[in-house]
């Protein structure tokens, strides 16, 4: 149980590192 | 709305305007990064920990940068936090032998406290350690204060700079928000607590004799800790005598003064600031909501001074304190009403000296409804989520206000850093439709706003209600969701509604009546406290770095002022109309109905 809730909270700072990376892309020209 | 109501509230805003003043000066200085006036003995200090650290401050980043500094501060805070509560059974300062907290609780109180929510899903006295309470717990209400208050600098330095490529240094920012800011109030206010009775100790909890026996039904357990029901599906009850009761100890007031000043809002026990040892006084009542508020106001004073145009400051100020004034006196009005059922009854209930009158359910005698109604007000419009008294037993109106400042983004006053960064993503989306109506390019504080902004305020508004009410629907759909309902109908739909904004929004609060400390519930709301802390937190600082990078206009006669009365109508328009599409037709099935069933002829 462990494992899986500490999965989920790398889960979620990975997908906010997503998040930031999306935004920087744009910033770079995207539309 | 009573005499007494009218003043509390006016007394209420005339401290917090005193206080927040001159905290706005310091705040300036800490942002600014020169010395703090007063305080510069701490210097010493703040050069030791970037050494220990490993830190230049001089070397500052773009928003990129910055923004990987606090999700990996954040990350390894919430492992932390999740780490000390698995293990506290093994961990000292455990006088009360807790056992460790489970996986589930464990998740959703770390993501709670590092987001800034402390929802707690936990019974405080009688699940948590010492140790867990004050290293992981009250720690991460310093660090997540000082995270908000991070980011609103870097967004104030996003208008302030000219052409620069950056934002300053997260480690420096949250370095100095810690030690000038946050640990000398919380240090002052904490000795002002325990000056007004709330406890202070490592001592182990305390039984004491009743001095009259109570005997109590209650329902009778099987191994499992579940009722046990005869045949008819009845639970089995059984009668019982308290002679003694468990007197709950610990360092409590360490961890009310931050919970207040950070805005944080998570108690040390469960009944929070309507438990006598956590808010013992009228007079700690009062000073617990200035706290509240205190860092909030104090950082919009802040703003102008960092931009070089105090009036902006103020504006800002302004359009939060009148929304908050508006929603106090509803809030303050609805529970002073009759309740219509008793009146139909014809029972007397006007306020006068022998009684409150209106509804005194679920609030505390020593603080009334006017003292328990502001509170409720400023503990949501700020994102504190700390309580003096039930919302679950406020009238649907009374329980519809906090609700709906909740919902309008914890942007009135709102959260340590929260708030003001919360209000000028909203100023942007402000002048943007400003700029639309008169054709022009839009400008904040000489800067042009342009598509990629806009593309972030989007992200950075639209974040929050995607993820409560997106939240709330898969709740009412599936049984783990409806089965922690106390009150089905549309007051059970409140329940789950008020939980996902509380979450998403990172108040903290909690409606009452629903039960959340689930596999299911602390799933869903550790989502939504994350992302709604940090999926917000990344377009405000990609904002920040994209305005930074602009040069400094100058204003001519196109350009809207934005320090005056029109901007702060437009200001609050943009907030209400955002909040109002967002979430009126969810707010029509539950409080809007309840208030309906209440007054129509059934």
């Amino acid at each position: 149980m462990d494992a899986m809730y500490i999965g989920a909270i790398a889960l979620f700072f990975a997908l906010t590192w997503a998040i930031a990376t999306g935004c920087a892309r744009m910033t770079a020209g995207g539309k | 709305m009573t005499t007494q109501a009218m003043m509390l509230l006016g007394g209420f805003m005339v401290a917090l305007l005193a206080l927040a003043y001159p905290l706005g000066i310091l705040l300036a200085r800490v942002g600014d990064g020169g010395d703090v006036p007063g305080l510069r003995w701490l210097g010493g200090v703040e050069r030791l920990l970037y050494k220990l650290a490993g830190v230049k401050p001089g070397q500052d980043g773009g928003w990129k940068t910055y923004a990987v500094a606090l999700l990996v501060f954040n990350g390894i805070g919430a492992l932390f936090v999740y780490a000390v509560q698995r293990l506290q059974g093994f961990l000292p300062l455990n006088p009360q032998s807790m056992a460790n907290i489970s996986p589930d609780s464990a998740f959703n109180t770390a993501i709670s406290f590092v987001s800034n929510t402390n929802w707690q899903g936990y019974s405080g006295e009688q699940a948590m350690s010492y140790l867990t309470q004050m290293v992981a717990l009250t720690g991460q209400n310093f660090f997540s204060a000082a995270t908000g208050i991070a980011v609103a600098f870097a967004l104030v330095r996003g208008f302030k700079g000219r052409s620069a490529q950056s934002i300053g240094n997260f480690w420096v920012d949250l370095t100095r928000s810690t030690l000038y800011v946050l640990l000398p109030l919380s240090l002052l206010f904490a000795v002002f607590l325990m000056g007004q009775g709330v406890l202070q100790n490592f001592s182990a909890y305390q039984d004491v004799k009743l001095v009259d026996p109570i005997a109590y039904s209650t329902p009778k357990l099987d191994p499992a800790g579940q009722p046990l029901k005869d045949a008819t599906g009845a639970p089995v009850m059984e009668n019982l005598t308290a002679a003694t009761q468990t007197i709950a100890m610990g360092p409590v007031a360490s961890q009310e003064a931050i919970k207040m000043i950070g805005t944080n809002g998570g108690g040390f026990f469960n009944a929070n600031s309507a438990h006598p040892f956590e808010n013992p006084t009228p007079l700690s009542n009062f000073a617990q909501m200035l706290a509240i508020f205190l860092i909030p106001a104090g950082l919009c004073f802040a703003f102008g001074r960092m931009v070089g145009d105090q009036r902006q400051g103020v504006a800002v100020l302004s359009a939060m304190a009148l929304i908050f004034l508006v929603s106090t006196v509803v809030l303050m009005g609805a529970e002073q009403t009759a309740h219509p059922q008793f009146g139909a009854l014809g029972v007397d209930q006007a306020a006068s000296t022998m009684q409150a009158g209106g509804n005194m359910e679920g609030k505390e005698t020593r603080f009334g409804i006017a003292a328990s109604s502001l509170f409720a007000a400023v503990t949501t419009a700020a994102s504190c989520g700390a309580v003096n008294g039930m919302h679950d037993s406020f009238t649907p109106i009374g329980g519809m206000v906090p609700l709906l400042l909740i919902q309008l983004g914890e942007v009135v006053f709102g959260g340590v850093g929260s708030g003001l960064y919360g209000m000028l993503v909203f100023a942007i989306m402000a002048v943007f439709i400003a700029g639309l109506m008169i054709g022009r390019t839009p400008e904040y504080l000489g800067k042009k706003i342009q598509s990629y902004e806009m593309k972030m305020t989007a992200i950075a508004i639209l974040v929050t209600p995607v993820l409560v009410l997106g939240g709330t629907a898969i709740a009412v759909m599936l049984d783990v969701g409806k089965a922690g309902i106390a009150n089905p109908g549309a007051h059970g739909f409140s329940e789950i509604l008020y939980a996902f904004s509380s979450a998403a929004n990172n108040n903290g609060s909690a409606f009452a009546g629903l039960s959340a400390n689930t596999p299911f519930y602390n799933a869903m709301l550790g989502v939504a406290m994350w992302f709604g802390r940090f999926a917000m937190i990344v377009p405000i600082l990609a904002i920040a770095g994209s305005l930074a990078a602009k040069p400094r206009l100058q204003a001519n006669s196109g350009t809207l002022p934005t320090h005056g009365p029109i901007f702060v109508g437009l200001l609050i328009g943009v907030v209400l109309l955002v909040g109002v599409l967002n979430y009126v037709p969810a707010l029509a099935l539950g409080p809007i109905v309840e208030h309906l069933q209440l007054h129509l002829p059934q």
